[in-house]
């Protein structure tokens, strides 16, 4: 209805929309365009056109510790960041929920989203060295980074619940609360399962945004535990090698598989809860 | 009548009346609020904070402000970042536009380069361009192969590299809320300015534009704001005699004796951060696009 009505509106100033859209949506895929063919290169060095097909560095990325050692820490640091993250993100989005709209809930939500906004080197630089004036080493652990990550990943999910949250109807909670229903009740039995899927959701966005976050790894991971967004970024900047591309490309497929049946599966959670109000 | 009304109001009167009761968590906010606020201000408020009392121990500031090669370097992160988000508001809006009036096939193709550029790693993208920019990259391939270049291309570790790349990494945060408020344009506004004879360019200007400013305006805020503080793209493939303000701040992190230095262009930056963040909240109520 509003495409139909948006096309005829804009009539012939459709075309040069369209055309130059097309243009910028290949531009979009020209970096992963070259990074996947140099990876499958049979030659020793990194070209592009790639001579000939072989698999070798696909093999090289898994018979090599550089590699397998950051895979695990990574996998490690996101889950616990992100699932820190989700539950308080979830916590804050009932919770703004119920509280009255003023100006005190307007300060509150500019903080919840500032981490979005902070520069992550300045963030680093401050929580490196609060953790160096705690005791017994803890900055040599993996905790600061942990704690780094669920903070900036935070109004990630309490964005994307709050805004789940938006749709659910608040007379649900009334009602529920008028038949004597205690708040723990109301938000087990009533708000969560509504929300799970954006919950869900949230998680996966966090997990998949800690996975890649560099910058805070590397300032804040310990000598001995490097991320894989760190080790690609320090094997980035000393040599560029073909196990380069062959990482970069596992990664690209793996992150588009899990985010996209991420977005299928809210997507399924959203319009079924439309089509529950319609 | 006027008792039954009354009876069926006590319980919610009897909240009303009771205020403190709500205050302590009668509906569960304070028990929810609590612990996420003690967790941003410990890991958030504290950590910031402390750059200051660093900052203060060896009068970081002032070395900080003196030193020429930081002033430059706010200049070039300033200018980078303006650059970049209104190369991006340009761009990321006639995208978002592109998706809403394409048809379907197409808009399904650009929906899918879309979100592979927003789920492909940072890095890898980055990467990337630094393949793109080698000497004898695909730009030289290209080129050598339209009989149009002979000598090696250079761009790689030039300032001006920096900026292709940017844009490419910041596109989504423009295209998707843009494209959200354009889901949101009522139809019978359209309507309304075709039946009334309004040509395409009036309606694009009157009617369709103004309804996606705040969209816009959220995203090319959120691009500005992230360009000021980037750290591994401009790293990567920016000129190393020409650092931005991050890349500084990362070059005497762990140099012993420049702590307060680093402390306090850290906060400069972060000051700029919140200026730009607050200034645009106020006016375009960008927290709201954000966290309804």
């Amino acid at each position: 209805m509003m495409d139909r009505e948006l096309r005829d509106g804009l009539g012939l100033a459709r075309i040069p929309f369209l055309v130059l859209g097309v243009v910028l949506g290949l531009f979009m895929l020209v970096p992963l365009a070259i990074v996947v063919p140099t990876s499958w290169t049979a030659g020793q060095l990194l070209e592009f056109p790639p001579k000939g097909f072989s698999l070798q560095w696909y093999r090289a990325v898994f018979d090599d510790d550089t590699w397998t050692g950051p895979i695990m820490v990574s996998l490690r640091v996101s889950l616990f960041a992100s699932l820190l993250s989700t539950v308080m993100g979830t916590a804050t989005a009932l919770g703004m929920r119920r509280l009255m709209q003023g100006r005190t809930s307007r300060v509150m939500r500019s903080l919840f989203i500032m981490p979005l906004a902070i520069p992550y080197v300045s963030y680093a630089l401050g929580i490196y060295h609060l953790f160096l004036k705690l005791p017994s080493g803890l900055a040599d652990t993996t905790l600061p980074l942990i704690l780094a990550q669920a903070t900036i990943t935070f109004p990630l999910v309490y964005v994307v619940v709050a805004g789940a949250l938006a749709n659910v109807d608040p007379r649900l909670s009334s009602a529920a609360s008028t038949m004597g229903a205690r708040w723990p009740t109301i938000l087990w039995r009533i708000e969560l399962p509504l929300i799970k899927t954006a919950i869900i959701g949230g998680w996966v966005f966090a997990f998949a945004t800690c996975f890649d976050e560099a910058t805070l790894a590397i300032f804040l991971s310990p000598v001995d535990q490097t991320t894989l967004a760190q080790q690609l970024y320090r094997e980035a900047s000393e040599s560029i090698a073909p196990t380069l591309s062959a990482v970069s490309t596992m990664i690209t497929m793996l992150a588009i598989l899990v985010l996209g049946i991420g977005s299928l599966i809210m997507g399924r959670g959203t319009a079924a809860r439309r089509g529950g109000n319609a | 009548m006027n008792d039954t009304t009354a009876t069926a109001t006590v319980p919610a009167g009897g909240r009303l009346a009771s205020p403190l009761r709500g205050a302590l968590g009668g509906n569960g906010a304070l028990w929810l609020l609590v612990p996420p606020v003690t967790f941003l201000v410990l890991l958030l408020v504290v950590p910031l904070g402390f750059l200051v009392y660093l900052a203060l121990q060896d009068s970081g500031f002032s070395k900080a402000l003196g030193d020429e090669i930081f002033r430059a370097s706010i200049w070039r992160t300033l200018v980078l970042a303006a650059t970049v988000s209104v190369l991006t508001l340009i761009f990321g809006t006639i995208y978002a536009m592109a998706l809403a009036i394409a048809p379907k096939g197409v808009a399904i193709a650009l929906l899918i380069a879309l979100f592979t550029l927003f789920w492909t790693s940072l890095l890898v993208r980055t990467y990337g361009w630094m393949l793109l920019y080698l000497p004898q990259g695909p730009i030289y391939s290209v080129l050598h192969g339209l009989g149009l270049r002979d000598a090696p291309v250079e761009v790689f570790q030039k300032t001006a590299a920096a900026y292709p790349a940017m844009v490419h990494v910041m596109l989504p945060y423009v295209v998707l809320p843009v494209y959200a408020a354009i889901r949101q344009l009522d139809p019978m506004h359209l309507r309304a300015a075709r039946v009334l004879g309004a040509g395409p360019l009036l309606t694009l200007r009157k009617v369709v534009l103004p309804q996606l400013r705040s969209g816009i305006m959220a995203g090319a805020v959120l691009v500005f704001v992230m360009s000021l503080g980037f750290y591994v793209t401009p790293q990567l493939l920016g000129s190393p005699t020409g650092p931005m303000v991050a890349s500084l701040i990362g070059a005497s992190f762990n140099t012993p004796g420049e702590t307060s230095t680093a402390a306090a262009m850290s906060l400069v930056l972060l000051a700029v951060v919140i200026v730009v963040y607050v200034a645009a909240d106020r006016v375009f109520k960008v927290s709201e696009q954000w966290g309804r």
